[in-house]
């Protein structure tokens, strides 16, 4: 009889970033207390928390722009440090602050921080029209950044990030102080980052960002990470359900009987409009859900879904509104 | 290292567009230069090294200490620093000094020995002309010089008397006999600063110099107003290492500084006829002096907190170190200022580049050259280690 020979399992995917047990103290302030978590190839992270709470703190030591006291950041393999330079160029980071020379052009503090991460000659051209196209900032090339107003200086801010197609980006509140329009368009450009593949690690203290953007989101307060995971995840670990408001006639109570034996659904009652239900995850349920109503015989007219958001989650895990 | 070239590169850029580092580095020292050329015009235009001719009329022959002063003098002119004529009376010298037969003049009233012996004040009149203050300021100097030498004679001399009761004629004599080598050698160590460089190549050098320290500072100051941009945080989060961020600022601080003293000194052989000799080893001297000057600034200026405050800083330190260091004009002799005005840069650039105008190439300035590089590498290391503090977000 052979023996079955197990070659060595390929390695998975490696993860593009892994945080470890990261401390931080500024004098007294213990700014960050042990955050660790993981961010896989093509993933948008959230890191979301209050003003304070740590995020733009672990951020820097992620980038290696500030020495962490303990723990271990790991990006796409290496192990990453302050001083080690070579592994620095996985990652495009995108300080909070405007961080841009206010003498040179749009282009030239784009060329300039392109040569910075090792890029030159053509492809550093060609990367450069590129994110002038990408952040609409191909016509104000020219111009001296002190001129810019505060939207277009924060789009350029990330377009540097982006220069050298990093594997990982990292957005510090990239939308504090933007103007609605701005934001619009910011918050587009990180989607079409994220859906062509890079993995984004996005912090803000904005729920509907996180929620419209990320896969998977932290939420950090008081440099601890307190709950991890998908939005759903994060929802149904507070044990909040999401609620679907149905307008409806006809058959209602076989309606609710037979919806409240569907998997997912908590309660199904009856109410003046219609009915109401109680599930886990109502996105996923909905088109069974009137598949059930129809052949109970009853027809459904409109429906609303209540989720319990971010808000509700961080309320429920702190006692405090997210934002004061 | 290329990247360091890079970050050099988009300074000078920035400091070009910002227009202040032309202020101090070109239009300040310029202006001053034609000030200076103004001021002292008809004296700056000769073109060889410039011995001072000095006109000596003694109306208190044979007393014995006017004597001694024209033998002084005689002494000088002999080792070649000054050139003497003597004059039968005041009018006659004054005559000179207008005629610019001499550039100025010693005038010794009668009865000047006597008054010293007497122990009256008695002065060596210096006669000169107001078109010309450097060397009325030179002849200022020697005549106060040799005035602080009889004082002190006399009071060896009067200490000498108590002992062994002279008359006061021999005890004033033996006093100057006592301090017999003082008075011309420190009249030549005060005279040979101005003799060695002719005067438009000192006061092209010192104003080259002054305002150097000025614009020496920039590397540090742009790196604090990289931290207050954020970009210095962008930077280190970029695969550019923090030993090279540090290196392209040091190199800006040379390359702007050691270019302000080099556009300085192409302007001032034109236009004030300085005199700039053995160019590869006066600009090693300028890359020295460039050195210790952006050590001492980035020094005093790495207490600083923001860089408005660091640009406070490094103007204090040029105006100081710009007067101590004999950049106006030169402090000779031993005093204590002249120990002082050794511990700038300014000083050893002068005394170099004086040293050189002799001839003889590196082996005469080798102790100036070692000591200002001395100085910038004991300043720069403590200035880098201090600026590594700077270099978080
Ligand atoms: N450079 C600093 N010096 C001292 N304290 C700091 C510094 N930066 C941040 N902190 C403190 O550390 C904590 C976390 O700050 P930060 O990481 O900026 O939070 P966030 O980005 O979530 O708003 C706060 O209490 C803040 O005041
Ligand atoms: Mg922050």
């Amino acid at each position: 009889m052979n023996t079955p020979v197990t070659a060595p399992a390929p390695d998975p995917s490696p993860l593009v970033l892994q945080v470890e047990d990261l401390h931080k103290s500024y004098g007294e302030i213990h700014a960050v207390k042990g955050v660790s978590f993981q961010i896989a190839p093509g993933e948008n992270y959230g890191l979301l928390g209050p003003n304070g709470a740590g995020k733009t703190t672990t951020i820097q030591m992620i980038a290696g722009v500030l020495a962490a006291d303990g723990g271990r950041v790991t990006v796409c393999g290496k192990e990453l440090t302050t001083s080690t330079t070579s592994v620095k160029s996985h990652i495009g980071w995108v300080p909070q602050e405007v961080a841009l020379y206010d003498r040179l052009s749009a282009r030239e503090n784009l060329a300039f921080f392109g040569r910075m991460q090792g890029l030159s000659g053509k492809t550093l051209a060609k990367r450069v029209d590129e994110v002038l196209g990408l952040t609409a900032l191909a016509d104000r090339a020219g111009d001296k950044t002190v001129k810019f107003s505060g939207g277009m200086r924060r789009r350029l801010n990330i377009g540097i990030g982006l220069l050298h197609q990093p594997d990982l980006l990292i957005l510090d509140e990239p939308t504090v102080g933007v103007d609605v329009q701005s934001r619009a368009s910011i918050l587009d450009q990180v989607a079409e980052m994220t859906s062509r593949g890079m993995a984004v690690l996005y912090t803000t203290h904005y729920i509907e960002e996180v929620e419209r953007l990320c896969h998977r989101v932290g939420i950090i307060d008081h440099g601890t990470m307190i709950a991890e995971g998908t939005r759903a995840e994060l929802v149904r670990m507070v044990g909040e359900r999401d609620r679907v408001l149905i307008t409806a006639d006809g058959n209602l109570s076989e309606g609710a009987d037979r919806l409240s034996e569907l998997d997912g659904v908590h309660q199904a009652g009856i109410t003046a409009e219609g009915m109401e239900l109680l599930v886990d995850d109502a996105a996923p349920l909905l088109p069974r859900v009137f598949e059930t109503l129809t052949r109970s015989g009853v027809a459904a007219s409109g429906v609303r879904v209540e989720e319990p958001d971010l808000e509700a989650v961080f309320l429920h895990l702190t006692g405090r509104a997210l934002r004061d | 290292m290329r990247d360091i070239g890079w970050i050099v590169l988009k300074d000078l850029r920035q400091q070009v567009r910002d227009r202040t580092i032309f202020i101090f580095g070109l239009v300040a020292p310029l202006a001053i230069a034609a000030a200076l050329s103004l001021a002292f015009g008809g004296f700056f235009q000769t073109d060889e090294a410039v011995v001072f001719e000095f006109g000596v009329s003694n109306a208190d022959a044979g007393g014995p200490i006017s004597e001694a002063f024209s033998v002084a003098m005689a002494e000088l002119e002999t080792e070649g620093l000054v050139g003497i004529t003597f004059h039968r009376d005041r009018a006659s010298l004054d005559r000179a000094v207008e005629d610019g037969e001499v550039d100025a003049g010693f005038f010794i009233p009668d009865g000047f020995s006597q008054a010293i012996v007497d122990g009256w004040d008695a002065e060596v009149v210096v006669v000169a002309s107001p078109e010309a203050p450097v060397v009325a300021g030179v002849a200022t100097s020697i005549a106060e010089q040799f005035a602080l030498e009889v004082a002190s004679a006399s009071a060896a001399g009067a200490t000498l008397a108590i002992l062994g009761g002279f008359t006061p004629e021999q005890m004033v004599q033996a006093g100057l006999t006592a301090s017999q080598a003082n008075p011309p050698a420190r009249v030549a160590s005060l005279e040979a600063e101005v003799r060695r460089l002719d005067g438009p190549t000192y006061y092209s050098a010192g104003a080259a110099m002054f305002f150097m320290v000025f614009v020496v500072g920039v590397g540090l100051l742009s790196l604090l107003e990289e931290r207050k941009r954020h970009t210095l945080a962008r930077l280190l989060s970029s695969p550019v290492g923090p030993g090279r961020i540090l290196a392209a600022k040091f190199i800006l601080s040379i390359t702007v500084g050691v270019g302000s003293v080099g556009l300085f000194m192409l302007f001032s052989r034109f236009l004030l006829g300085a005199r700039w000799v053995d160019l590869p080893i006066t600009a090693l001297l300028v890359v020295a002096a460039v050195g210790a000057a952006a050590g001492i600034v980035s020094l005093v200026a790495g207490w600083a907190r923001t860089a408005e405050q660091a640009q406070n800083f490094q103007s204090v330190v040029a105006v100081a170190m710009g007067i101590l260091g004999g950049t106006f004009f030169p402090i000779g002799g031993d005093s204590f200022l002249a120990t002082l005005s050794l511990a700038t840069p300014h000083a050893w650039f002068m005394r170099g580049l004086g040293d050189l105008s002799g001839g003889g190439g590196l082996a005469v300035v080798a102790r100036p050259l070692v000591v200002l590089a001395g100085m910038a590498v004991v300043t720069l290391t403590i200035s880098v280690l201090g600026a590594r503090r700077s270099l978080r977000p």
